[in-house]
Formats: C-alpha cells, sequence, structure tokens
C-alpha cells in the first residue's frame, strides 16, 4: 500500500527536479518513532487533489496496516481477510463512517475528503484499533522501524508536519527542501498505547476488609 | 438488738433464699447479658459483612450497568456526536433498568456533558475533581450536593476514550432502611467535609448522630473494630478515602439488643421475689412449727412460775417438743407436790404439826374476817406452859418436846372446829376461837387450863403442866391483827408475872406498853439533844459542911410525855440492854459538874446510881479510869450507889467489878437498903463503904415505930460492919434530928434541898458553905 502511496507521489513529480528530505522522528528519549506521519506542505504550489485509492485491510483481528496515510479525496477499500465478520467504524470528526457487519470485499470504498485523524474501531471487537490520517498534502509518509523517512519533493520550502497516534499534539515546523537536508524532529512524551491498557478491575474488592 | 428466735430463723432462712435467689440471679443475668452482647457483636459483625457484600453487589450491578451502557454503539455514537439530548435519553434509560439515582457523561476533561436529571452543571462540580478514568471501570462514592452517591464510572471507548459514563445510587435514606431491615442495624453514612465528619444520611436519630459526629473512631474505621459508646455498639466500614473519606458505621443499640433480655430480666427477677416470697411464708411456717411449741412451753413456764401447775401441755407427735412437752408435765406435778410438801412444812410446826407462826397473821386476818362477817366475838388467845424450861432441863429435851406435842393435842382437841391451834414458838400456843361474848371467852380459856388438870399421859411418866393464858378479844380489844397479838401477849406476860395464870387484857396496857417503846425510841436521841439531862441533891454531913456530897439523878423531859419517871425509862433502857449508854452519859456529865465546882474551889463526893447491868460489864472499871484519867480527879471524889437486887444478881461477876472498882479508890454505896433480902454475911463481903437506907423508912420516921426501929438497927449494923450510913428522903427537921441523934453519918433530903439543875446546885452549894463560913 505503502508503495502504491509513494508511486503515485513519484508520479506527480516526475516533471519537477527533486530533492530527497530526510526526517528522523524520535520521542522523548530519542528513541527511533515508528509509525510517524510525516507530511510536507509546500508553501506556494496548492496542492493537487489527489484520486488515489488506498487499502486498510483487516487481519487477525487487526487493522492491516494499523497505521495508513492518504491524501485527501483517496479512496480506502476495507477488505475483510479474516472468516468472521467486522464491523468498521469511525466517530473522527474528520471522517464519521461506519461499514456494518461484512464479509470480504463486500463493504463499500470509503472516500477521506477532509484531513485529520480518522480512529478506526470495530464495533464487534474493542481490541481492534487503527488509523487513517489524511493530510491535504501529496507529501506524505510515514517512518519506518528506525524512525527514518525520506521523502522526495521538488525544492522549495516546505510547512513539516509530524504526527504519531500517541502524541496528542502535531509538530510543525519549516523546513527547505534541498540535497542533503535533514530534520530530526522530536515528537516528546508518548502516551500509553490504548491496547496495553491492562483490563484490571478493582471492584471485586472495594470494601474487603 | 435483741431477736427472737423466731426471728432469726426466719431472717436466716430468708438470707440464705436472698443469697441463693441474688447470686443465681446475677449469674444468669450476667450469662445472658454476655450472650445477648456476643449476639449483639455477631450482629454487627455478620451485619457488616453483609453491608459489605450488598455494597459490593451494588456496586457491581452499577458497573454491569455501565458497562452496558458503554458497550453500546449508538451510545457511543451519540457521545462522540456530543448528541446531549440523545446521550440523556440513554442515560435516563440506562439508569432506570437499575433504578440508579443518577447516570453522567462527562467529557476527557471531566466535564459533563450531560446527566441523567436535569440540574445546574455546577451541582457536579464535584466531579470535574475526580481523577481521569481510563482503561478500567472504577468504583468511586462521591457526594454531590450533599448527597452521597455511590459511582461506577467507565470510559467510553470508540475505540479511543472519547468520554467517560458514571452510573451511582444515591446513597439515601432508603438505602439506610433498606440495610436496617436487612441487617437489623442502624446504618450511619458520614462523610469528612472539609475535616468536618458530617452526617450524609442514616437511620439515627439527631441525637444519636450527633454523639455518633463526636467519636472519632466514626472516621477511622478498621477492619473487624467493634467498639462500645454509651448505648452503642458500634463498628466502621470504609467507603471512600478520595476526595473525601466517607465511612459507614453500622450500630446496635445495646438497649434494643437488650430489650428481650429485659424481659427475661424480668421474668427471672419476678421469679427470683417469688422464690423469696415462698421462703418467707415456708421460713414463717417452719418457725412458727419450732417456735410455736416453745411459745407453749414458755407460756406454761411461766403458769409454773406463776405457781399454776395445772395447765398441762397438749403432747402431739413424738418430736423433742413432744418429750419436752411431756417432761415439762411431769416436772409440774412433781413440782407441785413438792411445793405441797414445802408449804406444809413451811406453815406447819414439825414438832406438833400445828400450823406455825408464819402462818398467824393471815389466819388472824381470815378469823377476824369471818367472826365480823358473823357478828360474833374472836379470842385471841396466847398460852404458854408454865416452867417448861424446867421441864427441859431437869427431865430432857426429849420429854419437852412430847409435852409440846401432848400439849398441843390436848388444845386441838378442846379447840375443835370452833377455832384454830397455831404454835408460836417454843412452847407458845396461840388459839384463836370464835365464841359469842367475853364471858364465854374467860369461860373457855378457864376450860382450857382444866382440860391439862389430868396429867399428860406421856410414854414412861405423867406429867402435869399448867399453863399461863392471856388472851385479847376482837373487835373490843383491837381492829388489827398486830394489835391483838401485842394485847394478848401483854395479857399473857401479866398471867405469867402475877400468878392468875389466865389474864384477859385490860384497857391502858398497851399504851404503857407503846409508851415504853416510844420512850425507848426516842432515847439516844433525848441524850443528845439535852431533854435528858442530870440534877443533884446534895448529901449533907451533919457534922461537917466540908464533907459534901450530891447524888446525881436523871431527869427526862420528854417532849410528848412532859416528866418522866426515870425508874420508869431506866426499865425500858434497861431492858433494851441499852443501859451502859446512859450510865456512862452519867459518868461523863457528873465528871463534868465535878470538875466545873473544883474549879470553884469546892470539893466533893458526886454519886452515881449503876445499874445491875453495868456491873456486869468488864470493861466498866477502865472506863471509869479512863474518865478519872482525862478528868485529873481523884478516884475517892466519886461514889457509885448500887441496890442490893443489883448485886446479888450474878453476883459473881459482880463482885468482880465491884472489887476493882474499890481497889481504884471509888466508894461504893449500897442503896435502898432494906428493900432487899441481902443477907448479913454478903453484905459482909462486899467491898462497900456506905449503907443508903431507903427513903421509904425515913419518910415516916417520925410517925411510925417500926421504921424508926429499923432505921436504927441498920444504922448500927452499918456502923458495926464499919460503913457510913446515908439516910435519905429527908424531910423535916423531925427527922434530921432523929437520925442525927441516932448517928445516920449522912442526910439527904427535901430538908436540905430538892435535886437542883447544875447551876442551881452550884449555887445552892456556894450558899451552903458561904453559911458555914457564917
Amino acid at each position: 500500500m505503502r508503495a502504491t502511496g509513494l508511486w503515485v507521489a513519484v508520479l506527480l513529480l516526475v516533471s519537477m527536479p527533486l530533492r530527497a528530505l530526510q526526517v528522523n522522528v524520535v520521542d522523548d528519549r530519542d528513541r527511533p518513532l515508528s509509525n510517524a506521519i510525516v507530511a510536507l506542505y509546500a508553501s506556494s504550489a496548492p496542492p493537487q487533489q489527489g484520486l488515489g485509492q488506498a487499502v486498510m485491510d483487516q487481519r487477525d483481528r487487526q487493522f492491516v496496516p494499523e497505521v495508513l496515510v492518504v491524501q485527501t479525496g483517496t479512496e480506502v477499500t476495507f477488505p475483510n481477510s479474516d472468516d468472521i465478520r467486522h464491523h468498521v467504524y469511525s466517530f473522527s470528526p474528520a471522517k464519521r463512517f461506519e461499514l456494518r457487519l461484512y464479509h470480504g470485499t463486500t463493504a463499500k470504498p470509503v472516500t477521506f475528503a477532509q484531513a485529520g485523524q480518522v480512529v478506526l474501531g470495530c464495533n464487534i471487537h474493542d481490541s481492534m484499533l487503527g488509523y487513517i490520517y489524511v493530510v491535504d498534502t501529496p507529501y506524505f509518509g510515514l517512518t519506518d522501524a528506525r524512525g527514518e523517512i525520506s521523502l522526495e519533493v521538488p525544492a522549495g520550502d516546505y510547512r513539516l508536519e509530524v504526527q504519531h497516534p500517541r502524541v496528542k499534539a502535531v509538530t510543525e515546523q519549516t523546513v527547505t527542501a534541498k540535497s542533503g537536508a535533514h530534520v530530526s524532529v522530536n515528537l516528546g512524551d508518548l502516551q500509553p498505547d490504548p491496547r496495553q491498557v491492562e483490563e484490571k478491575t478493582e471492584l471485586e474488592t472495594l470494601f474487603g476488609p | 438488738m435483741r431477736l427472737s428466735y423466731r426471728a432469726k430463723l426466719v431472717l436466716i432462712l430468708l438470707g440464705l433464699v436472698v443469697v441463693l435467689q441474688v447470686s443465681s440471679y446475677i449469674a444468669t443475668r450476667t450469662v445472658i447479658r454476655d450472650a445477648v452482647m456476643e449476639d449483639a457483636y455477631r450482629q454487627l459483625e455478620k451485619g457488616s459483612e453483609l453491608f459489605t457484600q450488598l455494597m459490593q453487589t451494588r456496586v457491581q450491578q452499577l458497573a454491569q450497568s455501565v458497562g452496558v451502557l458503554t458497550d453500546d454503539f449508538g451510545f457511543k455514537d451519540a457521545v462522540a456526536s456530543a448528541d446531549e439530548a440523545t446521550i440523556r435519553s440513554a442515560l435516563v434509560n440506562h439508569a432506570a433498568r437499575i433504578q440508579a439515582d443518577l447516570a453522567i457523561v462527562l467529557d476527557n476533561q471531566n466535564q459533563l456533558v450531560a446527566s441523567s436529571v436535569e440540574a445546574p452543571p455546577e451541582r457536579f462540580a464535584a466531579l470535574e475533581r475526580l481523577a481521569p478514568v481510563s482503561g478500567s471501570p472504577r468504583y468511586l462514592p462521591v457526594v454531590i450536593d450533599g448527597k452521597l452517591y455511590q459511582f461506577v464510572l467507565s470510559p467510553i471507548m470508540a475505540p479511543l476514550q472519547i468520554g467517560t459514563a458514571g452510573i451511582g445510587f444515591e446513597v439515601d435514606q432508603s438505602l439506610s432502611t433498606h440495610l436496617q431491615g436487612l441487617t437489623d442495624l442502624e446504618v450511619s453514612f458520614i462523610a469528612a467535609l472539609d475535616n468536618q465528619p458530617f452526617y450524609l444520611s442514616g437511620t439515627l436519630g439527631q441525637q444519636a448522630q450527633a454523639l455518633l459526629l463526636a467519636e472519632p473512631a466514626a472516621m477511622q474505621a478498621q477492619p473487624r473494630r467493634i467498639w462500645r459508646s454509651g448505648d452503642m455498639l458500634s463498628s466502621a466500614v470504609n467507603i471512600a478515602r478520595e476526595p473525601q473519606p466517607i465511612t459507614a458505621v453500622l450500630q446496635v443499640p445495646l438497649s434494643r439488643a437488650l430489650k428481650p433480655f429485659a424481659v427475661l430480666d424480668t421474668q427471672l427477677l419476678t421469679l427470683a421475689f417469688s422464690f423469696v416470697l415462698g421462703a418467707v411464708v415456708i421460713a414463717l411456717l417452719l418457725a412458727r412449727s419450732v417456735t410455736r411449741p416453745v411459745q407453749q412451753l414458755v407460756n406454761v413456764a411461766r403458769h409454773i412460775a406463776g405457781g399454776d401447775y395445772s395447765s398441762p401441755i397438749k403432747v402431739r407427735g413424738s418430736d423433742e417438743f413432744s418429750q419436752l412437752a411431756h417432761t415439762f408435765n411431769r416436772m409440774q406435778s412433781a413440782i407441785a407436790e413438792r411445793e405441797t410438801a414445802i408449804r406444809y412444812h413451811a406453815e406447819h410446826d414439825s414438832l406438833t404439826g400445828l400450823v406455825n407462826r408464819s402462818q398467824v397473821v393471815p389466819q388472824l386476818e381470815r378469823a377476824m374476817g369471818e367472826c365480823r362477817a358473823a357478828g360474833r366475838v374472836l379470842a385471841v388467845i396466847i398460852a404458854d406452859i408454865c416452867k417448861f424450861t424446867q421441864i427441859n432441863d431437869t427431865l430432857s429435851s426429849e420429854t419437852g418436846d412430847r409435852v409440846l406435842r401432848a400439849v398441843g393435842e390436848q388444845l386441838v382437841a378442846q379447840v375443835g372446829d370452833t377455832g384454830a391451834v397455831l404454835r408460836l414458838g417454843s412452847d407458845e400456843f396461840l388459839l384463836l376461837v370464835t365464841v359469842d361474848s367475853e364471858p364465854d371467852a374467860a369461860d373457855f380459856a378457864r376450860s382450857l387450863q382444866e382440860c391439862l388438870d389430868r396429867p399428860l399421859n406421856l410414854e414412861r411418866s405423867d406429867i402435869k403442866v399448867e399453863l399461863n393464858i392471856g388472851f385479847a378479844l376482837y373487835p373490843a380489844q383491837g381492829e388489827s391483827s398486830e394489835r391483838l397479838l401485842r394485847r394478848a401477849n401483854l395479857a399473857l406476860n401479866h398471867a405469867r408475872h402475877s400468878n392468875e395464870f389466865i389474864c384477859a387484857y385490860r384497857q391502858g396496857w398497851d399504851e404503857d406498853h407503846l409508851r415504853r417503846l416510844q420512850l425507848f425510841a426516842d432515847f439516844k436521841q433525848a441524850l443528845l439533844s439535852d431533854e435528858i439531862c442530870l440534877f443533884f441533891q446534895p448529901k449533907v454531913d451533919p457534922l461537917s459542911r466540908e464533907n459534901l456530897g450530891a447524888e446525881a439523878l436523871i431527869r427526862w423531859i420528854h417532849p410528848e410525855f412532859g416528866f418522866v419517871n426515870p425508874e420508869e425509862f431506866i426499865a425500858v433502857i434497861e431492858s433494851a440492854g441499852q443501859i451502859h449508854l446512859l450510865t456512862r452519859w452519867v459518868l461523863r456529865t457528873a465528871v463534868h459538874q465535878v470538875s466545873q465546882l473544883q474549879a470553884l474551889g469546892t470539893d466533893l463526893t458526886m454519886s452515881v446510881n449503876l445499874s445491875a447491868l453495868d456491873l456486869l460489864e468488864d470493861d466498866f472499871p477502865e472506863y471509869i479510869q479512863r474518865l478519872l484519867r482525862e478528868s485529873q480527879l481523884p478516884a475517892s471524889s466519886f461514889c457509885l450507889e448500887i441496890t442490893e437486887s443489883a448485886i446479888m444478881q450474878e453476883a459473881e461477876r459482880s463482885l468482880k467489878n465491884l472489887e476493882r472498882l474499890h481497889a481504884m479508890g471509888l466508894l461504893i454505896s449500897i442503896d435502898d437498903y432494906g428493900t432487899g433480902y441481902s443477907s448479913l454475911s454478903q453484905m459482909k463481903s462486899l467491898p462497900v463503904s456506905e449503907l443508903k437506907i431507903d427513903k421509904s423508912f425515913v419518910l415516916e420516921l417520925e410517925t411510925n415505930q417500926e421504921d424508926r426501929q429499923i432505921v436504927r438497927s441498920t444504922i448500927e449494923l452499918g456502923h458495926t460492919l464499919g460503913l457510913k450510913v446515908t439516910a435519905e428522903g429527908v424531910e423535916t427537921a423531925g427527922a434530921r434530928d432523929w437520925l442525927i441523934n441516932h448517928g445516920c453519918d449522912i442526910l439527904q433530903g427535901y430538908f436540905y434541898s430538892k435535886p437542883l439543875p447544875a447551876h442551881d446546885f452550884s449555887r445552892w452549894v456556894q450558899d451552903y458553905l458561904h453559911e458555914e463560913a457564917q
């Protein structure tokens, strides 16, 4: 999927001299942060509305990929690779939708026209959690396991936006795309992984001796 | 305090029962009370457990409900879209399902999004202070608007947290009441608001609330800790520590716990009281069964003490008391017999079998009563046997006894049933005889005398005895037994001393007798009070005025009787054996007089009369010796005049004393010479220095030839024996001259002077001696 995204981006930029911008994302303890959404907004040229497609698969009661970044207007399909049904929904303001119980590829694709974070859940499987970040720029990507991403963009000034599911705030900064440019972003403190929160209850022993 | 045996018995029994009852009551009470207390503890523990479970159940109910709510997709949708109306309706719906009091939704900043009840948002400000709830449901007791809620809050995941939903039960009165209904405990919820304990809700009344809030333990819940304060047994369960401490306090009012016990207590008490009451009754009955026979015996003993031996005790059964009663009965009859015997002996003379002296007055008075009633005369006769001492002495006392017995028998036979015979003692008998007139009494007395004319036929010999009989008559000669007896005795005395044998009481005897008694009674006082004094009559030597003497004579001027004849009262005093008192007084007074005269330069010889009894006193000479020594007068200044008869009584002892007195130098004179029967030979052997011719020979000297012869021969006799002769009763010059001519040595009489009081006598002496000087 990611490869496809990149591919589209590359196609879009063939006509321009491209510069690779290396972005490094770390947390407050300088650990490389994967799955950080990195997007570059050109200050001058209006972004081109993409008509791309993306897939958010569901496999083993997990959204795959966990985090998906798409340009506004992208149509995302939600195939169900499990042999059970899922009920995918999102109450995020950027895109509210609901795909009622379905098997396989029966669900209609969803178009994400508005930029923002869309949190995906399954009404049947509470543990399922997925994120679709909708960005209004063709220049975007996810950091790899080393917390790195290299974006090839036409030279110029950009607004760099970095987000992460476990970081509330959006980190913004201005960068200039030129050869060998390298930006390091510290996203600060991470929030606990929602899926890692222990299901413990104190209710049983409230009044015990 | 003295208690009767019965009271003691009752008290002891009662005490035992009371102690038993009290101790068993206390023991039972303690046991029950402990049990009740323990029960209360257990109730409290169980109640606490139940309470905890109940609270837990409620929490679980809430948790379940809130879980269902937050899992609901539609609800999530509504929350996500902030559709307040929908949210509220969902909340109301869910709350209604479990009858929860409050359901809320908070956003991620704990700001109220919606609640099941319409209220201003500021009411829920307390919720904003809560720590954000994430991950799992959390139980939170929260005080909202002064009401305590049990809340379970749960995050709303979609799939990330989009808010928090909470459902809560109000811990209100109904809960407390419900809990109370289940556990039977008082339930209170207390919160510490700003460190001030605050009573949220509960079943306690105002007063109990205040008491509870005042207790520090109420806010310091410790598991299984139970404390007691006042009436309450309490334990606390912690409900919450944050954001404010909240405690549930469970209490058992002891009064309530002990309420069933109070009924039991009353029953126990009633039981104890009835036991005590029963014990009283039994003790009383028991005491009665013991004390009644005793009381009976006491009563009988009292009768016996009072001399009644005829109240036998009814004997029932054969216990100790009956035995005692038997013994009492036997004792009664024994005492009665013995008393009869004793009384008989006391009232009767063992020798003659006659009633004895002790019965004189009762019998006499009874006889007097009978005679008074019958209008007859009672002769009170006392008889004795003439010369009975001689019979006793010459024959034997056994014979005497036989005589007494025989006389008694004769008297009884003579009296018959007209009267009674009593033995007064010795040989005296009292006869009480009823007659019709005074002459009859004399006749009867004579018949007594006559019945003894025949000799008494005793065992071996016949003895003839004679009676002296004196009698007095009732009522003519006395109204009282004492007087009658005295008068009969006087008559008997008279019979004895005269030779009449039978003598009736005569008027005046008793008065004389009483006068003598009076004189005797007054005598000592009279000596001290100068009623008795000495008069002095001179004894003159016609040849020599210097040879002067005087005779001391006693005078008694009695305040009642006036002048009392010295012979009369001296006889009384002699008979009472008190003569020595008088003699010694006379001697002392005479010595005093002589001393006084001596002080005036006059020596004289003082004659003092002695009684026969004085001479029988062994220490009499010593007494005179002492007087003389004290007064420093020569013994020759005193002459002791003694009658012939006096010397002749117990002549030996008298003579011995006389000789001693003579040896001391005292003059001794034979007084009233010629009236006795003294023989010349006796006279000769007496240490006498003077003969005093009785005045009966001198008074009629001038006219009586015989007297003159007697006096003349007496003077001659005296001179022959070497004695001086004194004549008393010289009243005329003729007599004086005759006596002087016939050689009488000393003269005494009215011719010279009558007896004079001391002062007059002194003057007389002065005058007499003065005459001589002229």
